[in-house]
């Protein structure tokens, strides 16, 4: 192959970056699969979890990490390479605070990630890092009014706003799902339920009999801004009602 | 899949979005000495199958157990030199921790700053660290097991394994009840399993090393004191004997 394959300086004769699509390969590696929504009031992401190895001890497995008090993040793609963009994003908030004396919003985050990984791409010696962010929270318009707020954040550096959206080994099929189901300004339990049913049609016929141990769900509200992580008793709820609904 | 294009440097994916670099840092790993570490209830217990090189070695040379603050200890498997590196920085941490905040650093702080400094590695022009760490701590937070390996990649455990014999090694230790094993226990199961795996063809010499974190010691990370070492290794060869032969 030529050395565009290679240098994720150098352009391929068509004009492309070799490179840079192949980090977009690892979102897909661990084989899980993330879904972000917003709702009337609240946005929510709902994550598989699986646990790899036996001997491992379950709770130290999680996708989903605070990056502020109410601003979270659900990763995608090589561990090692989230945990790096999940620190280095609580550093970018914890900087914002120091120096400007408040907490920055969800869309001003989502874009310095993204000028961040940005640069990966441009410049020689690094590797993109093979880590996919939905990043979610509420914004606060100037009416006071709490709006709810889901960016994705790819290993190229693009940032796109969504209503409701997935990364992961089976993003396009779930996105098909969301296409199909999700309505904006659903309810806060509606849209839980959409995220975890999208999620659940998507997955093979192995893997789609989810129980709350296959599913880590964290949502904020307007009334509770902060990062919330639902228990494995409420989960348990929902998959049940998503049973009687249908 | 063409493994032998696309892994030159760290900083390349292949088309699969894999980066064969930390693939092959990995298998720098496992292709040293087995090094099993356990969770009890009362502390932890790691191990290690130190292979000689010759029978002039001094025994008790060129320790793979190594000591990173009073709490915190490891045991390095792969590349020894690498790893000893690894050590020297996590005792930098350790003491810069204490240093800071007045309290000794807990082994997932601990685990964290490693990896995210052996990720480092792993995203540039530099080769990745040939090292894994199994990291045992005993601080407030209870006994903690940490696998911190070449890709950054950190994970708790409540038994772990690596090196030549680590798909051997995990299959025994998941018979383990980690939430009701004592230290002592865990001492002749390690020694055992060491002995079990112990590939007598390739590499006849070796050395055990064990070491504990437990209630009974006063929560210090030490050497098994000798009497009781030499008692598990009798076990673990009273084993091998009666290894099933393949």
């Amino acid at each position: 192959m030529s050395r565009s394959s290679y240098d994720i300086s150098v352009f391929s004769p068509e004009g492309r970056l070799y490179q840079v699509e192949y980090s977009f390969k690892t979102l897909a590696h661990e084989a899980l699969t993330n879904v972000g929504l917003t709702g009337e009031g609240c946005a929510v992401v709902v994550c598989q979890k699986k646990v790899p190895d036996k001997l491992l001890k379950e709770d130290s497995i999680t996708h989903v990490f605070k990056a502020a008090k109410d601003i979270g993040m659900a990763m995608s793609g090589r561990v090692p390479d989230c945990a790096s963009v999940v620190d280095d994003t609580r550093h970018e908030t914890m900087e914002f605070a120091h120096d400007f004396g408040y907490d920055c919003d969800v869309a001003w985050l989502a874009k310095r990630m993204g000028e961040k990984a940005q640069i990966s791409t441009q410049r020689a010696g690094l590797r993109p890092l093979g880590a996919g962010t939905i990043l979610f929270g509420m914004e606060m318009l100037d009416s006071g009014e709490q709006v709810p707020r889901i960016f994705t954040i790819d290993p190229a550096g693009l940032v796109i706003a969504y209503k409701a959206t997935s990364m992961g080994q089976k993003d396009n099929e779930v996105k098909l799902n969301l296409e199909k189901q999700y309505k904006p300004n659903m309810s806060l339990d509606d849209t839980i339920m959409t995220g975890i049913q999208c999620l659940q049609k998507s997955l093979g016929s192995s893997e789609s009999n989810l129980t709350a141990a296959d599913l880590e769900v964290a949502v904020v509200t307007a009334d509770n801004t902060k990062v919330r992580f639902l228990d494995a008793t409420s989960v348990e709820e929902y998959i049940t009602k998503i049973v009687e609904r249908d | 899949m063409a493994s032998s294009d696309h892994d030159m440097d760290a900083n390349v994916y292949s088309p699969d979005g894999m980066v064969f670099q930390i693939d092959y840092a990995c298998k720098a790993v496992d292709s040293a000495g087995t090094a099993i570490g356990v969770c009890c209830k009362d502390g932890v217990v790691v191990g290690v199958e130190k292979l000689l090189q010759s029978r002039l070695l001094e025994p008790g040379s060129n320790t793979r157990v190594q000591l990173i603050d009073r709490h915190v200890g490891c045991v390095v498997g792969g590349m020894l030199p690498d790893g000893r590196h690894l050590v020297a920085k996590a005792r930098e941490e350790a003491d810069s921790f204490r240093r800071s905040y007045g309290i000794p650093v807990s082994g997932d702080i601990l685990s964290k700053r490693l990896c995210s400094y052996i990720h480092f590695f792993t995203i540039s022009w530099y080769r990745p660290f040939g090292a894994g760490l199994v990291m045992a701590s005993y601080g407030d937070d209870g006994p903690q097991l940490y696998l911190a390996d070449p890709s950054g990649q950190r994970y708790s455990f409540n038994g772990c394994a690596i090196g030549k014999a680590k798909t051997l090694a995990k299959t025994e230790l998941e018979k383990i009840d980690f939430k009701t094993i004592t230290c002592k226990e865990a001492v002749n199961e390690i020694a055992k399993l060491l002995y079990l795996v112990h590939d007598d063809q390739k590499d006849k010499l070796f050395e055990m090393e064990l070491a504990w974190i437990t209630d009974e010691n006063g929560r210090r990370f030490e050497r098994v004191p000798e009497a009781v070492a030499n008692a598990a290794i009798e076990e673990g060869k009273k084993a091998a004997k009666n290894k099933p032969k393949e």
